[in-house]
């Protein structure tokens, strides 16, 4: 076999390889971008670290219903660059992270959480031996949560007039509100700053906890978790809404969603005006 | 004529004082003058052992949440090439403000070779066994009962009699501290401390059939052995009776319900106590008990025995056990 023979054949190896290699470029940009639909959830109001269980417990009952997957984050700063990348499937968040990041991200609420009827929440201050807001000063707060969150809902709580102790006081984040509650119970904290349901909830669980604290502040009602897609969603997501909706029609779709902390969900649009216009 | 000079000296003298005083002032509040606040207490963090889970994520939530401004740390951890000797020589030379120990050999050792620095310690079990010295501060390892016992009501709602079985060698104060908590939660305990190896078997049945739910604690006459365990918690799934318990290493054998404390909680608890006492500040609690819960809930051995549990309380469960 000559030399030109051999470059010959390669050239043409090479020629077939190149044209295999665009071929397969050209049928996935054809493709549809990504088949599977993602639900990427992250919440800044809450630090119990169930991802693995949400991730097997979602991934299960969506699988079942469709080409759909689960993903949950446990940085903020990860969550939002998948949503401001892909800009694709369904983000679950928390009413307090939507309003921040929909100036950044513009989003487009579609469903809002609903536990025991209720639409909305309210965080509460509260504590056994401190009975006054000046005396916050120094001490340690309790909350589930990240501490930007924290520290955010006291801000909102003390307003301006206590601007100045806010920096003076030290935060603990603990998995979930009843152990923030609790944690003021056995003095490891002077204060917890929680959910007024999850207050209302000691009373069931430790009733004497309950009875030792007082209320010292309240927040404004928040909505509970919302359901959005980005304004430039590159993929129609409606089948994958219709999913996150019918599951509190289903045992098993309902019980996952109490994991969220949810009995089911209620759509923007059929929401009063005076409440939706809050999500715009 | 002289007493003339001297006012105009005293005069200039005060003058000069006042001067430096101002500038002193101006230099302090520009910042030029290092504020003595500004030097940093120095933490000297010694870990038993490198490769437990537990103990690297106390280590990783204390220094994320301490004030870097107001904190360096010095890492030191026991393994074959670092010796309790080196660590000797190390708080001697590196010279701490504060010594944080993580697990039982860490702190036994700062103990040992702290002097007479304050030490912090974490993830010691039962802490009480090592003695304690007047500048020593921790966190418990241990839920308080009151928390264990409320968040298990929480859960599984509606049994209220709770089985327990114990060594009053090992637990007797324990047991007097869950009998109180107990009551104060409308609960019942029921206790069985009175047993021999050879009849434990009879004595755990007849315990199962006076109960609601058994709560299996920390106690090494109870837990001697494998076979020991795996006997109770038969007998608990033949009785239809679930079982709550501290550790997840229970989960194999059936346990329904495992209430343990967290982990990353129990580290930023340290560091927040660590900086109290770097200020010297009035600490209320000196051993605090961890604020932080991890729940594990099996929701397949509930089905198997057949007890419902609150659904509403599944936001606060870290980790469910479905059937494969």
């Amino acid at each position: 076999m000559s030399i030109n023979t051999f470059t010959n054949i390669n050239r043409c190896t090479i020629k077939t390889l190149l044209s295999v290699f665009f071929t397969l470029v050209l049928l996935i940009q054809t493709a549809p971008a990504g088949t599977t639909s993602t639900v990427f959830f992250y919440n800044p109001e809450s630090s119990v670290d169930n991802f693995a269980a949400l991730k097997s417990e979602f991934d299960d009952y969506l699988s079942n219903l469709g080409e759909f997957a689960f993903q949950p984050f446990s940085e903020r700063a990860t969550f939002e660059t998948a949503l401001t990348e892909k800009s694709q499937g369904i983000y679950l968040l928390s009413s307090w992270h939507y309003t921040q990041l929909n100036s950044k991200t513009p989003l487009e609420a579609k469903l809002v959480g609903v536990s025991k009827g209720e639409l909305q929440q309210r965080k509460i201050l509260t504590a056994k031996d401190i009975s006054t807001i000046s005396s916050l000063s120094g001490a340690t707060i309790a909350g589930a949560g990240s501490d930007e969150y924290i520290k955010g809902q006291l801000q909102q709580m003390l307003g301006s007039e206590y601007s100045v102790i806010i920096p003076k006081i030290k935060l603990l984040s603990v998995p979930k509100d009843i152990d923030a509650l609790m944690a003021v119970g056995y003095g490891v904290a002077g204060a917890a700053i929680s959910s007024e349901t999850s207050f209302n909830k000691l009373a069931m669980i430790n009733p004497k906890q309950h009875a030792q604290l007082k209320k010292l502040a309240d927040g404004e009602k928040n909505f509970l978790l919302i359901a959005a897609v980005t304004k430039v969603q590159k993929t129609d997501e409606t089948p994958l809404l219709k999913v996150i909706e019918g599951m509190q029609d289903q045992e098993i779709g309902e019980r996952k969603l109490k994991m969220l902390g949810l009995d089911g969900w209620k759509r923007i649009d059929a929401l009063d005006a005076s409440l939706s216009k809050q999500l715009r | 004529m002289i007493a003339q000079m001297k006012m105009n000296f005293s005069k200039s003298i005060n003058r000069l004082i006042l001067k430096l005083i101002f500038q002193l002032v101006i230099l302090f509040l520009m910042g030029v003058v290092p504020a003595f606040a500004d030097n940093p207490s120095k933490i000297f963090i010694v870990n038993s052992d490198a490769t437990v889970t537990k103990y690297r994520e106390v280590k990783l939530a204390f220094i994320s949440q301490l004030n870097k401004q107001t904190n360096s740390t010095v890492e030191f951890t026991i393994d074959d090439n670092h010796t309790p000797e080196q660590l000797e020589k190390l708080i001697k030379s590196e010279n701490p403000d504060l010594i944080f120990s993580i697990g039982s050999q860490a702190y036994q050792l700062s103990s040992q070779y702290g002097e007479n620095k304050p030490i912090l310690f974490s993830s010691a079990i039962n802490w009480q066994r090592f003695g304690h010295r007047d500048n020593t501060f921790g966190i418990a390892n241990e839920l308080s009962m009151s928390q264990e016992l409320s968040l298990s009501r929480y859960v599984l709602p509606g049994l209220n009699r709770i089985g327990v079985i114990y060594d009053p060698k090992f637990n007797t104060e324990r047991i007097a501290e869950a009998r109180k908590q107990a009551t104060e939660l409308g609960l019942t305990l029921v206790e069985l401390n009175n047993f021999e190896a050879d009849s434990l078997e009879k004595n755990v049945e007849e315990l199962l059939s006076k109960i609601d739910i058994l709560w299996l604690i920390a106690d090494p006459s109870v837990l001697s052995d494998k076979d020991t365990v795996e006997k109770i918690f038969n007998l608990s799934t033949e009785h239809k009776k679930p079982i709550i318990t501290y550790s997840n290493a229970f989960m194999s054998y059936g346990a329904s319900l495992i209430i343990a404390a967290d982990t990353p909680t129990m580290g930023r608890q340290a560091a927040n106590l660590a900086q109290n006492i770097l200020l010297h500040e009035r600490i209320k609690e000196v051993v605090q008990t961890p604020a932080g819960s991890h729940i594990a809930l099996n929701v397949c051995q509930l089905n198997k025995i057949n007890i419902r549990y609150n659904a509403d309380a599944l936001d606060a469960v870290n980790q469910i056990i479905e059937c494969k």
